[in-house]
């Protein structure tokens, strides 16, 4: 594609980062944002400037959070003593939507991986131990995805939780509300046979 | 340039998103060995999952370093839990850090296909782990005799003492307190990992006939054994 301008060429390759962008899609942004939206575009510079400067990580959970720590680790009206560990920061997004949790998070940024090189120190579960002894946890839940990793990521900080006196839990994994089992793979029924639960 | 389609059994040993709804996995197969496969919109499709461990029917295209995965049908899922997931974790790191891409193998695709049902039956984990160790060593290019003095040619003597030369073999010595005894050697050359000080030796001395293959940096999979069971 032909080139524009310096600095539309340079907006054009930025917006790039973005996933799911391509050149077309990022020229097409690039001509919005100057041509209709100029306001809009500042405005949106701007968010990106802060936030990247000023989003870390939460001291406790590892969410991410602009300050020390987290709006759901010092909100007094959550069960201290229930933690969900997941994957991501969307997992936790994701669990929140339900409005069914009101425990607190620890956030692995990650799974056990050997191939890509990913050991249990980049996950913090050193720091997660440490959390779970400190604060007198009652639950663990354990809310890796239900893949390979995420079973091997589970188990491995099942074991290091051993001994701490707290109860481990694994999220249920099953056919999907409103699913028919026809269409349900192999490995999703043995789980739901698996984890099946008594009709009270 | 025609560009045929192949059709063969295989295991996704490691699999990262690709885009936006694909993802690039390191395939066995018996007949092209270790491959990447691009398989198109796979990151999209619910339930039809694409994981380790799990036997496929698989047809691509394309050939050399990376090829298109056209379709991927589910011949046997095998559910590994605990230490067993942790083992074949560990199998498919050494796969990728030992085996070159594109040496057919068929003898290393049936050996893995024997250690990951062992490892979903939970079978004894070491013997499992060791003889696949054993062939992965020998489909590398690099065929331990655990049978021979490399020296002499002679066949280990089972009241003899042996000690290991890296990359070379077994050579008879005077017994040390540390030196390996022909009948043990003779063992771990039938695969026969019953006695406890057969399973010690086999893991010692595969894990240094190993190291050459691996490279300096560490297994990762092997940490995960830290404190349960140490098997690998």
């Amino acid at each position: 594609m032909s080139r524009i301008s310096p600095l539309i060429d340079r907006l054009i390759d930025a917006l790039q980062v973005l996933p799911g962008i391509g050149i077309k899609s990022a020229t097409r942004m690039a001509f919005h944002l100057l041509q209709r939206n100029r306001e809009g575009a500042g405005s949106l510079a701007g968010a990106i400037v802060d936030a990247v400067r000023n989003v870390g990580q939460c001291r406790v959970c590892r969410n991410l959070s602009e300050t020390e720590s987290c709006s759901i680790c010092s909100n007094v009206k959550r069960d201290a003593a229930l933690l969900c560990v997941v994957e991501s920061p969307s997992d936790v997004v994701a669990i929140e939507s339900t409005a069914s949790y009101d425990g607190k998070y620890f956030v692995l940024h990650g799974r056990l991986s050997p191939i890509d090189g990913v050991g249990p120190a980049d996950l913090g579960l050193d720091r997660l131990r440490e959390h779970v002894v400190q604060t007198e946890m009652r639950e663990v839940i354990l809310a890796t995805n239900p893949t390979v990793e995420g079973e091997a990521t589970a188990h491995y900080i099942s074991e290091a939780l051993a001994g701490t006196g707290v109860s481990v839990t694994r999220i249920a994994h099953g056919v999907p509300v409103g699913g028919e089992l026809e269409y349900v793979d192999g490995g999703t029924i043995t789980h739901a046979l698996r984890g099946r639960t008594s009709i009270d | 340039m025609t560009d045929r389609q192949r059709r063969q059994p295989g295991y996704v040993l490691h699999r990262r998103a690709y885009r936006e709804t694909s993802y690039l996995a390191d395939i066995l197969s018996p007949e092209f060995g270790r491959l990447a496969g691009v398989f198109r919109g796979a990151r999209k499709k619910q339930g039809g999952s694409l994981e380790p461990f799990i036997r496929y029917g698989l047809a691509w295209h394309g050939k050399g370093q990376m090829v298109t995965v056209t379709s991927y049908d589910i011949e046997i899922e095998h559910s590994l839990r605990d230490r067993y997931l942790y083992a074949g974790l560990y199998l498919n790191e050494l796969i990728v850090r030992a085996l070159p891409v594109e040496v057919s193998a068929p003898p290393l695709f049936h050996a893995y296909d024997n250690a990951i049902t062992g490892l979903a039956r939970r079978d004894t984990l070491e013997p499992v782990l060791r003889t696949f160790e054993r062939t992965l060593l020998r489909e590398s290019g690099y065929d331990l005799l655990f049978n021979y003095d490399y020296t002499t040619g002679d066949v280990i003597a089972p009241d003899r003492y042996y000690r290991f030369v890296p990359n070379v073999g077994f050579e008879s010595i005077q017994k040390t307190s540390d030196a390996l005894s022909g009948r043990v050697l003779l063992a771990i050359a039938d695969d026969d990992y019953a006695k406890t000080e057969t399973r010690r030796v086999a893991k010692h001395v595969l894990r240094s006939a190993l190291k050459p293959l691996l490279g300096d940096r560490p297994l990762a999979s092997r940490q995960f054994f830290r404190g349960s069971n140490h098997a690998v």
